[in-house]
């Protein structure tokens, strides 16, 4: 079991401290996870408020059959995904250095930022395809298997297969154009 | 940006508002309901009555009654004038959303549910075989007067069949609907029920998925022969 879930389940229990150590496991990821739909870290924050959330009103509709990660990630998936459709329909100006990250998410970055190729990789996900860089997100950046992303993403493991491999193809010819040196 | 016990306190705020709209929001939608029962009530004493309209009139081929223009109106429409009657819609607009949403009542009839959503449900409806006097729609509409224990049956077939096959996915759904079932027994004409609390959350691909409260209710509602006149609201 995660120590996310074991978290929860102790929340579940009574236990109204442990639900910090679910907070503190997920939080980043989730905000990060949710930036690349967003692209506005304080509208991934509120998002990744409103999964949470999800957690304290409906506890009895998460049954550990999956993990807790996964879990998250598929109501992340969902928010953000209506977000944009309702954005698409309302469009937000986002206001310029109006916010400012938080020390433990500058934090969050540099570690997962450590190399320059690791920053240029990040931003050229940006110019894929949704159902792409959310596929490499979940695969490469959360380590997700094949089936948890497929849960994630209300796709089979075949089609997360298919979409990995055009994906990564993708992401192979974006790199090339930005002069980024492919090793083989 | 917050910062973790910021943030953290934040959720829990969001979390207490969250649960006092939803309380609040229960009890309109109970008022509501109770609304929505008592005119339905009053249609379905209308429809048992003997008063023949020109559409239901057998000596009537075309009618002037005005249609309703929607499909919630079509059903209660149906109901009123019968749901097998071949009536001929008039050249209006209105007439022609209804032959848009209009459903044939002879079993392997088209389903409303998929006119009123068009593709983006990808007919996912099909496998539950909704009986076709039930119509689905947002808002707080009535779905369906059950005059007949043979209908409450159908009934919970059709909500059982929708737990059986939805539940394993332990997902969260966007679209909350609560069903109430609001019922006169017929040994207390004057006297109904709200049962609320039961929940049945459906996402945007209409995959369903119900709480243990909306199980129960379904268990008592089968074990109820007697209830009759019972209307389903949905409310979202």
């Amino acid at each position: 079991m995660e120590k996310g879930e074991a978290a929860y389940r102790r929340y579940i229990s009574g236990d109204s401290d442990a639900f910090g150590e679910v907070l503190d496991i997920y939080r980043d990821n989730l905000i990060f996870f949710i930036n690349r739909f967003v692209k506005c870290e304080d509208i991934a924050e509120e998002l990744a408020a409103d999964c949470f959330t999800e957690l304290i009103i409906h506890p009895k509709r998460y049954n550990f059959s999956v993990s807790l990660k996964t879990y998250l990630f598929t109501i992340a998936h969902h928010k953000a995904v209506n977000y944009i459709r309702r954005s698409i329909k309302i469009r937000f100006i986002p206001l310029e250095n109006a916010s400012v990250k938080s020390t433990e998410y500058l934090d969050f970055e540099e570690k997962l930022f450590k190399e320059e190729n690791k920053r240029l990789l990040n931003e050229s996900l940006f110019k894929l395809k949704d159902d792409y860089r959310t596929v490499l997100h979940l695969i490469y950046f959360e380590e997700m298997s094949y089936k948890d992303a497929a849960k994630v993403m209300k796709k089979s493991v075949k089609q997360i297969d298919n979409l990995v491999q055009r994906a990564k193809l993708s992401l192979k010819n974006i790199l090339q154009k930005e002069g980024f040196e492919y090793a083989e | 940006m917050r910062s973790k016990s910021e943030f953290k306190q934040y959720v829990f705020e969001k979390s207490r508002e969250k649960i006092a709209v939803r309380k609040k929001r229960r009890n309109i939608i109970i008022s509501s309901a109770a609304a929505f029962a008592v005119i339905m009530g009053a249609f379905a004493a209308f429809n048992a009555s003997d008063l023949k309209t020109p559409a239901q009139s057998d000596t009537a081929g075309t009618t002037n009654t005005q249609m309703p223009d929607n499909a919630v109106s079509q059903y209660a429409y149906n109901n009123i004038m019968g749901e097998n009657e071949d009536v001929e819609s008039p050249e209006t607009e209105a007439g022609n959303n209804i032959e848009k949403y209009k459903f044939e009542n002879d079993g392997s009839a088209s389903k409303p549910e998929e006119q009123l959503f068009s593709d983006e449900f990808e007919n996912s409806y099909d496998k539950y075989e909704l009986p076709d006097y039930i119509t689905i729609s947002s808002g707080c509409i009535v779905l369906a007067i059950i005059d007949s224990p043979e209908k409450i049956a159908e009934i919970c077939s059709v909500t059982k069949n929708l737990i059986e096959n939805n539940t394993s996915d332990g997902t969260s759904a966007e679209t909350e609907i609560s069903i109430h079932f609001q019922y006169n027994d017929s040994d207390k004409k004057n006297t109904s029920a709200v049962i609320s609390g039961n929940k049945l959350y459906i996402d945007e691909k209409f995959q369903c998925y119900v709480t243990d409260d909306y199980l129960n209710l379904i268990d008592k509602c089968c074990q109820n022969t007697q209830t009759q006149n019972t209307s389903i609201v949905v409310c979202q």
